[in-house]
């Protein structure tokens, strides 16, 4: 009786971390009202995102240590292009760093060498991650100007780059060229792929 | 070693793992050429990357024999500190794949993972893949005519994400194992082969569960029975969910009752793999693949 009662006790324990504990205080969900934050951006200014309120809003998790950050937005520069296309259309994009080792001044570094046409918040206690579930670099997250996140995961479906750009699913440029026109979103939710966040 | 990390993450801090690239405006421009340069000097040739991961394509024969099957193995040895990942990564990261270029006639099984583990990275990320080394294995089978004699090239392009708590580097390698045509068999590796198929799981078949939209409308819950028994000790669940339905909150009673989440719910039926890995009555650990087939809720 005691062993059955230990190896349950001991299956619970193993499934109950690789249940929703992980990122336990996750409150963001698809669907739902997208969590409020404040965050110091590159000139260690607070920004909130309740700023934005009316607007559409990307959020994507940065960090320029990721090769595949690097390959977004400095040899493809497709993510800095995406962005730039939205911004014509009201849409306002924010970098989010949850990297536990890098703050406002190293923030500042990239911003300026990378030329970011969008603000780069400073998440190093991983507290924003954390409440979004954020998992990897580059994780996007589109909220609807109605505040309700509307798509949560990969930037698109293609983690190697091995298709031309044009030939990639797009899962940001899709939920936001859907959301602006007050459609719903066909893909909602995807695994991330890039480097883990280094909470 | 450490000193051929820090190398990297200052490669890496410039913004690019492929080249020297203009840091912060000129002055620190050419202070950072003199570091890099410095550093190239002190380290390695260029070419010689740092290795974290060391690749390796093997046979097991000496020979290809027409018509008969034979293995091909990729030898991956991993930086202690640091992991890959598993065909599928878990919550995030890239699989371990490989492409095959086989010669014209000759055709391939899929390629088959041996058990991987579970770590939990900073964040409570959950990822399924390896540490020290690990050999995935195709089955490749020639055609029944082949010349009688010459030599014959079997490609792969080998790729994986390999990861330390602080760092995330892509690797990829291209590797020839070229074998003559012989009508004798001649085995080789058979020791390295033998270990490493032993890992591979073994098919349990399928198994329908049934699926309920949740209370919050967006999401569903699946539950499934799986053929799980007394003699598998410390059973641990891998799910090889596609990128486009998440899975969580999995929970696998010991009589093998599952729960589990899926987001969003699933407008199709799903076809999911899982592998339960276990420890049997001999201490080795051992693997299940189930086909989880998922109807669609049939609840309003």
């Amino acid at each position: 009786m005691r062993k059955t009662f230990a190896s349950l006790t001991a299956v619970a324990v193993v499934f109950g971390l690789f249940a929703g504990a992980t990122l336990a205080d996750e409150k963001a969900e698809v669907g739902k009202a997208a969590p409020n934050f404040t965050l110091k951006d590159q000139e260690g200014n607070d920004v909130s995102l309740s700023d934005f309120e009316g607007k559409v809003v990307v959020l994507e998790w940065f960090n320029i240590e990721c090769p595949y950050v690097v390959r977004h937005h400095e040899r493809e520069k497709g993510i800095p292009t995406l962005a730039r296309k939205y911004a014509e259309q009201g849409v306002v994009w924010l970098a989010i760093n949850s990297s536990n080792d890098q703050n406002v001044e190293f923030n500042k570094k990239t911003h300026q060498r990378l030329e970011m046409s969008f603000p780069l918040l400073d998440d190093h206690s991983g507290d924003v991650g954390r409440l979004y579930g954020a998992t990897h670099t580059p994780h996007i997250y589109v909220i609807n100007a109605a505040g309700v996140l509307v798509y949560a995961g990969a930037i698109d479906d293609d983690p190697r780059g091995r298709n031309q750009p044009q030939e990639r699913t797009n899962y940001a440029d899709q939920a936001l060229t859907a959301t602006l026109a007050g459609e719903t979103v066909a893909t909602t939710q995807t695994r991330a792929y890039g480097c883990t966040i280094k909470y | 070693m450490v000193r051929r990390v820090d190398f990297f993450r200052k490669f890496l801090r410039a913004g690019n793992n492929e080249g020297t690239r203009p840091l912060y405006g000129p002055m620190m421009n050419f202070a950072a050429s003199v570091v890099v340069l410095g550093l190239l000097l002190l380290s390695p040739p260029a070419s010689a990357q740092p290795e974290l991961v060391r690749a390796r394509l093997l046979a097991d024969t000496r020979h290809v024999q027409p018509g008969q099957a034979f293995r091909l193995g990729l030898l991956l040895e991993i930086e202690p500190g640091w992991h890959i990942y598993w065909r599928n990564p878990g919550q995030g990261g890239v699989p371990t794949e490989l492409e095959l270029k086989l010669p014209e006639g000759f055709s391939a099984e899929p390629l088959k993972y041996p058990l991987p583990q579970r770590f939990v990275q900073p964040g409570q990320i959950i990822g399924y893949g390896y540490k020290d080394r690990v050999m995935l294995l195709v089955e490749v089978q020639p055609p029944t005519e082949l010349p009688a004699q010459g030599t014959l090239p079997f490609a792969v392009e080998a790729s994986w994400l390999a990861c330390d708590p602080q760092v995330c580097i892509p690797g990829s390698r291209d590797l020839t194992v070229q074998l003559p045509v012989a009508e004798a068999p001649r085995p080789a590796n058979s020791e390295l082969f033998e270990e490493w198929a032993a890992r591979i799981p073994k098919s349990a078949g399928e198994v329908t569960g049934q699926v309920r939209p949740s209370d919050d409308g967006r999401s569903a819950v699946a539950t499934a029975r799986l053929p799980i028994t007394d003699a598998m000790h410390n059973p641990e669940l891998f799910i090889d969910a596609p990128p486009t339905l998440l899975v969580d909150q999995a929970e696998l009673s010991p009589r093998g009752g599952l729960q589990m989440r899926l987001r969003p719910e699933p407008k199709n039926a799903v076809l999911l793999p899982l592998l339960i890995t276990y420890t049997d009555r001999q201490d080795q650990r051992q693997g299940l693949e189930i086909q989880l087939h998922l109807p669609v809720s049939n609840l309003e």
